[in-house]
């Protein structure tokens, strides 16, 4: 009896090609039911996510090429053609299976919502019938596994992003961003992006002020807020924990003036401010005011640089912490040990 | 007797300062690792030390019949067992767990001290002898003006917190050791707590000093004064004017140094 893991990630297969292969979670228990039907099956798991196509298998020594036909077929089904896939065996998958859901193996190193999208794909093929004593063990082991590397690593410290960077700054100030109001001036791509982020959060509310009215009502509505026109966002600056500002303006939005009145008027709470705009829409000095937070698109953008470059030089603790648990649970000896379907 | 008693209070002051050690090469640890962890160990050797501290302090008040606040030593213990106190009280509380960081290290530095003046023990014998039955408005008027005390500490380290915490938001630099302190509102809103919490503590440790009615020689009162004056500044402006959080940081770490040399003052006296 051997382990199999066999699938294709954002490393093989560009991304025009993964969304042909995003499994919904319907179909989900069909391809598990197609796979564990296969003669020398024993027990199996698919893992999809939007980065990944895997299957973990538990099969008979001779079983590889079965599967491998098997996830070819698959491939060729939903029109992705013949692609190359990775193929571990043994003690190799299981140790693939740490990566994964340490979120080594991850397009934005480190990223944590894997962990939560291979525990909910164990989770269903368990509650179908598909795994047994192997792919269970295996799975359990490597969820400790993750939380151990996640514990004893930096491996998710840091945002990787532009708007994850801008949470992260907003948390460190006011901690609970539910009791955050955020003002967006601007209702371009990059300002809706960053919003998101945050309202993904959270947050108590958005306010959308623009120069057009007709787009912020657009913008607005998208994000269960409320519109304003520039002039007015201005004066009601007051009303915002978190400001983002990408207008196309070519002159400041936000003088020292306007921003002063406005802590003034918020009694010692601070002030965020991300200006994403280029050319950037708040003064300068404006950072140099007690209470208030200025960033501009560099500095943002500086910050995940930092995270990711930090991220890269802890994969080699990381993969050391995977070899030493791996030890710990007796996922090293995985070419051993026989299993059947529960 | 006395013999007995100098020989275990000093022990109880040696395993305190033992206990903080732990505390103070854990923040080393954290600061050379450059990241802070949860640690149950940490809690645990600050807790083992605060009931090390309060038998130090039990040993010295049934040695004096008393508050045992009568010299350098156990005030500075007195202090540092108060900071610890609200420190659990209030920084686990709001989730401050790093701040256990931050008072390990000051507290392992206090009890050092102590540890390093000698105790009189003849003449707190011959001392306890002589004052009789102790009062309880001046044993209340002490021990509450001592935690208050420990109150405006704790508001001294929530404020350094808040500084450090601020620059590195304000220069975007958020991978050292302090990548783990608590945000800046909830750091703010302890802070003010803290300083509330003390205000009150010494508006009663000052009401209490007007009842007490034992005649003899008796500390100065007008250091109490001065320090409730400059905190009650403090707070008032933060509430009716504003005060920024960074401002109010920066003030209550400065204001620490008026009850500081008060102590001196009082021991002196």
């Amino acid at each position: 009896m051997e382990l199999f893991s066999i699938g294709l990630n954002h490393e093989f297969a560009p991304v025009a090609v993964r969304e042909k292969l995003s499994v919904p979670e319907g179909e989900l228990g069909e391809i598990c039911s197609s796979v564990a039907a296969l003669e020398a099956v024993c027990e199996v798991v698919v893992i999809s996510t939007c980065n990944r196509l895997e299957m973990y298998v538990s099969a008979e020594d001779a079983g590889l090429p079965d599967v491998e036909e098997f996830f070819n077929k698959l491939l060729i089904s939903r029109g992705a053609g013949i692609l190359p896939l990775y193929t571990f065996c043994g003690m190799s998958a299981a140790r693939h299976l740490c990566r994964v859901a340490s979120g080594l193996d991850s397009m934005v190193l480190g990223e944590t919502e894997i962990l939560g999208q291979v525990k909910k794909s164990y989770s269903f093929a368990h509650g179908a019938g598909y795994t047994g004593k192997r792919l269970n063990k295996l799975f359990q082991n490597a969820f400790k596994v993750a939380k151990f590397v996640r514990t004893n690593s930096s491996i998710t410290r840091g945002a990787t992003s532009v708007g994850a960077a801008g949470v992260d700054l907003a948390e460190k100030i006011f901690g609970d961003l539910s009791r955050c109001m955020v003002m967006v001036f601007g209702a371009g791509e990059m300002a809706k992006t960053v919003t998101k982020t945050l309202a993904s959060r959270g947050v108590k509310g958005v306010i959308v002020s623009n120069r057009s009215y007709e787009k912020a009502v657009d913008l607005a509505g998208d994000m269960d807020g409320r519109a304003m026109r520039l002039d007015e966002g201005v004066d009601n600056l007051k009303l915002a924990d978190i400001v983002i500002t990408s207008t196309s303006a070519p002159h400041r939005i936000l003088g020292v003036n306007e921003v002063a009145k406005a802590v003034r008027k918020r009694r010692g709470r601070p002030l965020f401010m991300i200006d994403i705009a280029v050319p950037r829409d708040v003064e300068q000095d404006v950072s140099d005011l007690s209470g208030v937070y200025l960033y501009d698109l560099d500095a943002l953008q500086e910050i995940a640089a930092t995270a990711r470059s930090r991220r890269e030089k802890q994969v080699i603790h990381c993969e050391a912490l995977i070899d030493e648990q791996m030890n710990n649970f007796g996922l090293d000896d995985f070419s051993a040990e026989g299993g059947e379907l529960g | 007797m006395l013999s007995a008693i100098s020989d275990m209070d000093r022990l109880y002051l040696g395993l305190a300062t033992l206990f903080f050690a732990g505390g103070f090469i854990y923040a080393i640890a954290c600061l050379r690792s450059g990241k802070y962890r949860h640690s149950t160990g940490n809690l645990i050797s600050i807790v083992t030390g605060l009931v090390c501290q309060t038998l130090f302090l039990y040993e010295r008040g049934q040695l004096h019949g008393r508050c045992p606040v009568t010299n350098v030593v156990e005030i500075l213990v007195f202090v540092s067992w108060s900071m610890v106190l609200i420190y659990l009280a209030v920084g686990r509380t709001y989730r401050l767990s790093l701040m256990g960081v931050f008072t390990s290290p000051i507290v392992f530095v206090t009890c050092l001290m102590a540890l390093v003046f000698p105790l009189d023990y003849e003449a707190a014998g011959v001392a306890a002898g002589i004052r009789g039955k102790a009062d309880a408005w001046v044993e209340f008027h002490i021990g509450i003006s001592l935690l208050a005390y420990g109150a405006f500490g704790m508001s001294f380290i929530a404020g350094l917190m808040f500084m450090i915490q601020e620059r590195q938001v304000r220069r975007a630099n958020l991978k050292t050791l302090f990548y783990n302190l608590p945000p800046m509102q909830n750091l703010s809103s302890a802070l003010f707590r803290l300083l509330i919490v003390g205000m009150l503590l010494l508006t009663a440790g000052i009401g209490s000093a007007h009842v007490i009615t034992v005649s003899g020689d008796q500390h100065p009162i007008w250091p109490l004064y001065l320090i409730w004056l400059v905190y009650a500044f403090l707070c008032s402006v933060h509430v009716f004017r504003g005060l920024s959080p960074r401002r109010l940081a920066i003030g209550a770490t400065a204001a620490f140094l008026f009850p500081l040399v008060s102590l001196w003052v009082i021991a002196a006296h």
